[in-house]
């Protein structure tokens, strides 16, 4: 902290990241509006608002890394912040991903006359829960014991230990990824194959997008442990994708049980 | 008079007052609260490898067993898809929508010339 401050908050430099984001943004929907429709440069202008957005992302990032671990601007105060911020947003998508589990239940408990009052609907044949979703469900479970370990690791002040913890989280995390497209390429319906795959598809995809966030949320936080950028004092980078990381996998048993397991047999 | 100014002078000292630099307790872990770090550390490396093994071992089995190959799934898009089946069970729209698609395009070609 700078010796001349007499308190311990942050008060932040003007920025341009804020208005750059939001032009970003601007030009992302309206592309995107642009090209579902038969406009002319809407597919341009999709590109470009997504190519803003994301170097709006890296850099208003990278300038929040430089403030709190080289500059020290992160007081225990300050970290509050973020620590309370990440609550209120795990808890939004945990609600999120469970209308998805919940419009499946609701379908599967009281199936209508359309898909023949059963569940699998009639003429759907469903993926065996003994199989890849029952695998994929110890390996998310297993990345979720590695991150742990990585925080016991970093608590610890074991820095190499702690690097080897998220190299086999981001690992598992893969593999987990493969596998469900290896299960979404193989799976003998589609998303337009009744109400069953409608869900089946937005729940289960909605899941592994959240994974493949958490794994680049990962592999941050792996890269940031490497260049040492991570104390045991002031980590909250990395707690907050623990946090995230425990969100995702214990979320995983929810479909796994509900939609492969009840919804499949 | 003298007193308020000892009043202020002892504010300003306060005010002026470094924040204090002590370090403030650790976080810790709820369910690790009697074990150390070292210890906790280990412990999850253990259980880590366990899961790794577990999931290897799953893997193994349910590749090496192969799989059931289902019929090809359609290879229309959803719309397309959804659009084939409505007018199979509703022959008397594909007049409508026919219709709708020629009215459609000629707007498209009107706001474009």
């Amino acid at each position: 902290m700078i010796e001349s401050q007499r308190h311990s908050y942050h008060l932040v430099d003007p920025s341009p990241w804020p208005i750059s984001g939001s032009l970003g943004a601007l030009a992302t929907t309206v592309g995107g509006v642009m090209y579902m429709h038969p406009f002319q440069g809407g597919a341009t202008l999709l590109s470009l608002g997504l190519i803003f957005l994301l170097y709006t992302m890296f850099v208003w990032w990278r300038d929040v890394l430089r403030e709190s671990t080289l500059e020290g601007h992160h007081t225990k105060v300050v970290q509050l912040g973020p620590r309370y911020g990440s609550i209120p947003f795990i808890v939004s998508e945990v609600m999120f991903l469970f209308a998805f589990f919940r419009a499946s239940s609701h379908s599967s408990l009281a199936p209508t006359v359309e898909i023949g009052g059963i569940w699998p609907p009639k003429g759907i044949g469903v993926l065996d829960p003994r199989e890849i979703p029952f695998l994929n469900t110890p390996i998310l479970l297993s990345s979720g014991a590695a991150v742990t370990w990585a925080h016991h690791a970093i608590l610890a002040g074991k820095e190499k230990r702690a690097v080897y913890a998220l190299v086999a989280t981001v690992s598992l995390a893969l593999v987990f990824t493969g596998f469900q497209g290896m299960e979404y390429y193989q799976a003998p319906f589609t998303i337009s194959d009744s109400i069953y795959g409608s869900t089946f598809f937005l729940a289960t995809g909605f899941h592994g997008f959240h994974v493949i966030i958490g794994t680049l949320f990962l592999i941050i936080c792996g890269i940031r442990q490497y260049l040492g950028h991570l104390t045991k004092e002031h980590h909250v980078g990395f707690e907050a994708a623990a946090w995230y990381w425990h969100f995702v996998d214990v979320v995983r048993l929810f479909p796994f049980v509900s939609i492969y397991w009840w919804g499949g047999i | 008079m003298a007193m308020a100014v000892v009043r202020s002078s002892l504010l300003r000292t306060a005010l002026r007052r470094k924040p204090p630099t002590a370090a403030p307790p650790r976080r810790n872990f709820a369910s690790a609260g009697h074990h150390s770090d070292e210890h906790e550390t280990a412990k999850w490396e253990k259980i880590t490898y366990l899961g790794i093994a577990t999931c290897t071992v799953l893997s193994i089995y349910n590749l090496s067993k192969g799989h059931p190959h289902h019929e090809e799934p359609p290879l229309d898009s959803y719309l397309t898809g959804f659009r084939t089946r409505l007018l199979n069970l509703f022959p008397s729209l594909a007049t409508a929508a026919s219709l709708e698609e020629e009215y459609v395009y000629k707007k498209i070609v009107e706001t474009h010339a």
